[in-house]
């Protein structure tokens, strides 16, 4: 690539470094009309969520992660002119992400609209889900945590004032987790 | 902003291609019919603004997120 690479500074994330092969180009986003180029980072390396950070808008970044990490059959329908609008073409990669609403220690999925990406075109969409079945928040992990309307979501990670150490990995439980709070996370 | 007056079975063009028609209304409600390109987005305002109010939320709370997710990915590496 002899692209002049792109660089941002994010008030979070600090210095931002990226190829024009690596930009997403979305319609914008609801809220966001103008945040139309954005590129995912990792939150590090073995993190579970990334952010899909504005090139456009400074200091706007979403925090994304694999809904399927947390709710394994999550399986939004997604319409033909959904992929038309990613320019999709047979054989695509496609990756979906959802925003999470996260805070110490809590973590909501936003499985109404997720996020539809073709790899090969670069093309983004947050998809508006129109039945209703999956939920705007979706609270995934800490106390509260609830299941999907499918029935599944972890819910290992330590609730509010925990020690961290004692969360676990979201790929480590999922199928009995159904309203479980880990001993952990037990009010005292 | 234009207001135009509409019978049932009339339309609005906006555009070339986009129609929108009064199919009935009755109580209050008006049921529209909406022929439009498969790329022009059509969502109930409602909706629209209830996705872009949590994409705001989370944006807006990206500085905690941050620090939060540090925590998590804390008890991740101590778990391996």
């Amino acid at each position: 690539m002899t692209a002049e690479p792109i660089r941002i500074e994010h008030r979070v994330l600090g210095e931002i470094r990226a190829s024009e092969d690596e930009v997403l180009e979305f319609p914008g986003l609801p809220g966001f009309s103008q945040a139309r180029r954005f590129v995912v980072r990792e939150h590090d390396r073995e993190s579970a969520f990334g952010w899909l950070v504005s090139l456009d808008v400074p200091d706007l970044a979403f925090p994304v992660t694999d809904p399927q990490l947390f709710v394994p059959d999550y399986a939004p329908k997604i319409e033909p002119h959904h992929l038309r609008a990613v320019e999709q073409r047979e054989g695509d990669a496609m990756k979906l992400l959802v925003i999470a609403r996260v805070s110490e220690g809590t973590v909501d999925l936003n499985l109404a609209a997720p996020l539809l990406i073709d790899l090969r075109s670069r093309r983004g969409l947050q998809v508006i889900l129109e039945k209703g079945d999956y939920a705007a928040r979706t609270r995934v992990i800490g106390a509260d945590a609830r299941s999907s309307p499918e029935g599944e979501a972890s819910a290992d990670e330590p609730s509010k004032g925990e020690d961290p150490r004692s969360s676990r990995s979201p790929r480590g439980r999922g199928a009995k987790a159904k309203s479980s709070r880990p001993p952990s996370a037990r009010p005292k | 902003m234009l207001v135009l007056t509409r019978k049932a079975g009339e339309s609005v063009c906006i555009g070339n291609d986009i129609r929108v028609r009064v199919v009935s209304f009755s109580r209050g409600s008006v049921r529209l019919a909406i022929d439009a390109p498969s790329e022009v987005a059509v969502h109930r305002e409602e909706v629209l603004e209830r996705i872009a109010e949590e994409n705001r939320m989370a944006a807006q709370a990206s500085g905690e997120a941050a620090e939060a997710l540090r925590g998590l990915d804390r008890g991740l590496e101590e778990d391996r």
